[in-house]
């Protein structure tokens, strides 16, 4: 603590603090406290200490009127050039060197509530404290209504900030997808599996891909303004720039298409990307692969085969000629009973996306099983049923309609018997 | 009818005639302000929890659409104008993501601005933010006033109704497809509809929703193929990203921007009488580029259109030239790779999110090219 100060921390959780008051007649009757709570939901809040109870529900009242300064507020930043070395910050009359900045560089406060609780005033942000974000509370004493200022007229700064996190980073790349090693020069979709859950909006800094010479492609994929993460955040779709896979597209044209036939390539991912924790990965990523002719034929069912289940409880496989879509393998497949209702189980894919298994979770039963696959099910190049991603539309009327719908096939379980 | 009398009429009436009109005015307004004070809108006061925010749009008076692409949803919340004059000017703010930033007691890394939309008359600004980037992320419901105060709309006690899209755009419901995921990329209120255009995490394709406001459960969908002018005689079923209603002729049109990045007309008609549509590709605004925002707005008595790209610059199209571009069949044949229509550079530098005040008035915030901060301004459609 400084000379003058009247600031501290109530501290459960170990945090870094800081502070200085204006010279004032009588600096011991009023003190600005960093009360740490780590197992609230914001982590800590700010208090005022030894204010009258009417006063500080006068100053509450006021501060929620919306009208003139609040009598405490808290900023984003620290007011000392440490917050961890209070001296450093001090001047020779132990005032700060540093103040928060004023004028035009002046920064609002930080949002939240300031509520009288008995002779206290405390601060409770809206949204979290951030470890080791620092932080400055300020106690200017105001007027309120019906309660002047009691207090000595001087100012206090409290700097505070919560410890960072000392947590071993744990998180890292837990698949690509596709996971084969040739892969099509019309190759539409990556998809990034994580072991736990990433931080959104910097993927871009974090991947790139080279070609056999460890050139960078510029921009190859697609960068909507909004990454395409699923719910848990522990899986992005990355989307090759679809202007440049199609033929004769004018990018394609210009600069040729992201992936060249013939050729090898890296999707590099480096562990500085952060996690949802904050934290950067255990380790790196690599994904290497060679490219081959692009692949522009719809897939056909025909091209299937279909291994009933051996027994009651062994699983329905299917073998295609060609990779599909990992997670649209997942989720537009379902198997059927005789009556329509959808059998429930889990699936598991194999062979790089070639295979695709299902076990039951209550054994087959000796009637007639219905497997559908929707006709949006994609290939690799986004080829579907309905049609390839770039269709030709020499010779075929330009009011047709696509498909849509899905495709059945039809199984009946092997009995054990 | 008082309304058909009163202009021409009025003068010469007698002063009992007067006195009718009046009352009869009076019972109108009378009409009006019950139907006002108890609006069917469903929306309820509660608290609206958004898991993101994204995309904004104004629909009716007073009410702002909120898309929530992680909980698959979109909000109408209601955000009353204040009562008063009409306000004229909007306020300039240097470093808004540090103020955004310091507000929300983070760094301004951790500060993503999602959209940013402006309310008429009012001319309150809202945006939509994300307040980090990890596990423990927040929406944020962000307004700035004509003073420049940045406040937060609280999403704890609101007027509001949430509508789910869940349902699948194409395939049969009886096969029960899982949920999909889908990030909502735009919003658009046209004549009572609210269109929501969005872009999926898993298939390639392109759906453009629509639901009448106040809300009803059933989503309608259309599917949208294109001829992708820039590969002659090949279409595709590209996601569109960002869009804009305009209208030809008297008839409601749809300007759809794509992500690899042709610019595509549809008939509202045509998008409601039809499950599955093929617009009209009219340019192609060049490879490696996703148009982000699109305003109209008028210059020397002239429509315009201004298109904010995220990697090309912002860039500027005369509705004139759409309408004619409209009128002719589209680009069906193998074109070069920026073609169909003249556009005009807007020396704007880059511009992170975009919206339209009224006729005369954009708002933007821009990247400033020497302090790399963001910035808030307001740019005349004379200067633009």
């Amino acid at each position: 603590m400084t000379a003058t100060g009247r600031c501290a921390a109530a501290t459960l959780l170990l945090v870094s603090i800081s502070c200085a008051t204006e010279p004032s007649s009588d600096p011991g009757s009023v003190a600005v406290i960093f009360v740490s709570d780590p197992a609230a939901a914001h982590f800590g809040s700010v208090e005022v200490r030894g204010l009258g109870s009417r006063r500080a529900l006068a100053l509450e009242r006021a501060a929620n009127s919306t009208e003139g300064p609040a009598a405490l507020e808290v900023f984003t930043g620290a007011a000392f050039p440490d917050a961890a070395d209070p001296d450093a910050g001090l001047g020779q009359s132990g005032l700060p060197k540093a103040g928060l900045p004023e004028g035009q560089n002046a920064l609002p406060p930080v949002l939240g509530d300031l509520v009288a609780d008995g002779d206290r005033l405390r601060f409770t942000p809206r949204y979290p404290f951030v470890p080791g974000q620092p932080y400055t509370a300020r106690w200017r004493p105001v007027d309120a209504p019906g309660e002047p200022i009691s207090e000595p007229p001087s100012s206090i700064l409290l700097s505070f900030s919560l410890s960072p996190s000392d947590a071993e980073p744990t998180t890292a790349v837990a698949q690509v997808y596709p996971t084969a090693e040739v892969l099509p020069e019309n190759l539409l979709k990556f998809y990034l599996h994580f072991s736990a859950s990433m931080s959104r909006g910097n993927a871009s800094a974090h991947i790139r891909l080279l070609d056999d010479e460890g050139r960078e492609l510029p921009y190859p994929f697609v960068a909507p303004h909004q990454e395409l993460w699923n719910k848990t955040n522990d899986r992005l779709t990355l989307i090759l720039d679809p202007g440049r896979i199609k033929r004769n597209v004018g990018p394609n044209l210009e600069m040729g298409p992201p992936l060249v036939a013939g050729r090898s390539f890296r999707l590099v991912i480096d562990k500085a990307w952060l996690d949802g924790q904050g934290l950067p990965m255990t380790h790196g990523f690599e994904k290497r692969f060679r490219v081959t002719d692009p692949d522009r034929l719809s897939p056909r069912v025909e091209d299937w085969r279909l291994s009933a289940p051996s027994s009651p409880t062994a699983p329905l496989v299917v073998r295609f000629p060609e990779p599909f879509d990992h997670a649209l393998l997942h989720r537009l497949l379902r198997v059927f009973d005789g009556s329509g209702n959808p059998v429930e189980g889990t699936l598991e894919t194999q062979d790089h996306q070639q295979v695709w298994n299902f076990f039951p979770n209550d054994p087959w039963s000796q009637e007639s099983y219905e497997l559908r696959a929707a006709s949006s099910l994609e290939d690799l190049a986004g080829n579907t049923f309905d049609g390839t991603f770039d269709t030709s539309l020499e010779g075929t009327p330009s009011t047709e309609e696509p498909k849509g719908g899905f495709i059945s096939l039809t199984f009946q379980p092997v009995s054990s018997r | 009818m008082p309304r058909k009398i009163l202009p021409r009429d009025i003068r010469k009436s007698s002063p009992s005639f007067l006195i009718a009109v009046v009352v009869a005015l009076a019972l109108t307004a009378g009409a009006w302000s019950i139907a006002i004070a108890a609006p069917k809108d469903g929306l309820a006061l509660g608290k609206a929890e958004l898991q993101s925010i994204g995309a904004l749009e104004f629909g009716p008076p007073g009410i702002l659409f909120v898309a929530d692409s992680k909980g698959t949803s979109v909000y109408a919340l209601e955000v009353p104008a204040a009562e008063g004059e009409a306000v004229t000017e909007i306020p300039s703010i240097e470093n808004l993501d540090e103020k955004i930033a310091a507000r929300l007691g983070v760094g301004p890394r951790d500060v993503a601005i999602q959209d940013m939309a402006v309310q008429e008359k009012s001319g309150m600004i809202y945006l939509s933010v994300m307040r980090g980037r990890g596990d423990g992320a927040k929406p944020v419901l962000l307004t700035i006033d004509q003073e420049g105060k940045l406040s937060e709309l609280s999403l704890a006690k609101v007027r509001h109704d949430r509508l789910e899209i869940t349902n699948p755009p194409v395939e049969d419901d009886k096969s029960r497809w899982h949920t999909r995921e889908l990030t909502i990329t735009d919003l658009e209120f046209v004549d009572g509809e609210l269109l929501i255009a969005g872009l999926s995490n898993e298939e390639f394709n392109s759906v453009l929703r629509r639901t009448p406001f106040p809300f009803e459960p059933q989503v309608a969908v259309t599917g949208l193929e294109i001829y992708h002018g820039a590969h002659g005689k090949y279409e595709t079923h590209a996601p569109i990203y960002s869009f804009l209603p305009f209208d030809v002729g008297g008839k409601q049109h749809l300007l759809a921007g794509y992500l690899c990045t042709p610019l595509v007309t549809f008939s509202m008609d045509e998008v409601r009488k039809n499950t599955k549509l093929r617009g009209k590709t009219i340019a192609e605004l060049g490879w490696g580029n996703v148009p982000t925002d699109m305003v109209p707005y008028k210059q020397d008595g002239e429509d315009w259109i201004l298109v904010a790209n995220n990697r090309r610059g912002p860039m500027k199209f005369k509705a004139s030239d759409i309408e004619a571009a409209n009128k002719k069949p589209g680009i069906t044949t193998e074109v070069g790779p920026r073609v169909g229509l003249v556009d005009h550079s807007v020396p704007l530098g880059h511009v992170a999110q975009l919206d339209r005040f009224n006729d005369q008035l954009i708002v933007l915030l821009t990247r400033d090219m020497e302090t790399g901060g963001l910035n808030l301004s307001s740019r005349s459609s004379k200067w633009l």
